[in-house]
């Protein structure tokens, strides 16, 4: 399996300082300010991604998954650690899920008088 | 379209994802990702591709729908739906090997999942599982490539590729004098030319821009 330029760039240290200053400063990425291209946006997520990541690993908050700087460098590696979160994030929200369908009163009101 | 326009477009298309394949140059990347346009040389002379106008994307968009009218009314070419219909006939069920396709997907998911707790020292497990997790990938696509292919004389299939072929010959320009102008006057002169390499290039570029290819 082989790694991905883009994403190589995504986690890059010029790359990730210059998405935080963005969201800091707003500065911007890129010559163009709006009309983003299509690599322009893969590259924007996987900026998210692997900023997310660094956070992670940073806060200790891998919820029992293995991520290190070294595995960052596998593609393969981030795929299977992106996985496991939104799997963990399912089985959590599932498992917080409120028994009513929704808070909307009239919901409730309905779900009730069905009772 | 001609018999000689459709072999050469295979041919950009095959070239194309070879290129593809070929592209791990970071700093080309880089180069690209800055703005939204991207110059190359073909033959000594400089040309550029960029991310069409909303002008341009509305005219893109009319072509597109005017194809759509032509290629109705031409028997050559079927609805999606029907041909899936006439295919399940035949004895090959495209909902059913979509289904297969997706159930791949998620014995993907089932592996990485397990991947992600196993320790760093564990190499050679690691790697197993990334075998077969290759292994997989290799059977999905090969069910994709199969329903592409049966699914290429359907309208939105030959409409995606006009439309393709269309932008970029919308947004391809030439460098003369300092001046950027359009590459070719008409879409009949972007079909008959026999630049191929200056065709494959433009097409690569511009999958760099709109496309998505898996980079």
């Amino acid at each position: 399996m082989k790694n991905s330029a883009l994403r190589k760039l995504a986690y890059s240290d010029y790359w990730i300082q210059m998405y935080r200053a963005s969201k800091e400063h707003s500065i911007n990425l890129f010559a163009n300010d709006s009309d983003l291209g299509h690599l322009q946006i893969v590259l924007l997520s996987y900026l998210s991604c692997y900023d997310d990541i660094y956070n992670s690993i940073a806060s200790d908050m891998l919820d029992g998954a293995v991520m290190d700087l070294d595995r960052m460098r596998d593609d393969f590696l981030v795929d299977c650690y992106l996985i496991y979160k939104r799997k963990n994030r399912n089985k959590k929200d599932k498992s917080e899920k409120p028994k009513t369908l929704s808070n909307i009163p009239s919901i409730s009101f309905v779900t009730k008088k069905r009772r | 379209m001609s018999k000689e326009v459709k072999k050469s477009k295979e041919k950009i298309v095959k070239k194309l994802t070879e290129k593809l394949q070929q592209l791990n140059e970071q700093e080309k990347i880089e180069e690209i990702i800055k703005d939204n346009k991207i110059e190359f040389t073909v033959a000594n002379k400089k040309y550029r591709v960029s991310k069409p106008t909303p002008a341009q994307s509305i005219a893109i968009r009319k072509a597109r729908n005017l194809e759509f009218y032509k290629l109705l009314k031409d028997p050559a070419y079927k609805l999606k739906e029907v041909l899936i219909e006439e295919l399940k006939e035949a004895g090959y069920d495209i909902i059913a090997k979509e289904a297969e396709i997706k159930e791949i997907g998620y014995t993907i998911e089932d592996i990485q999942e397990k991947v992600a707790t196993i320790p760093t020292e564990s190499k050679e497990v690691i790697e197993n599982y990334k075998k077969e997790v290759e292994e997989l990938i290799t059977k999905q696509s090969k069910i994709s490539v199969r329903i592409t292919d049966l699914m290429e004389f359907s309208i939105e299939q030959t409409l995606e590729e006009f439309s393709n072929l269309y932008l970029i010959f919308s947004v391809l320009e030439k460098k003369v004098e300092d001046k950027w102008t359009k590459s070719f006057d008409s879409y009949t002169k972007f079909l008959d030319s026999d630049e191929e390499v200056l065709l494959l290039e433009a097409t690569y570029n511009m999958s760099m821009l709109v496309f998505k290819a898996r980079i």
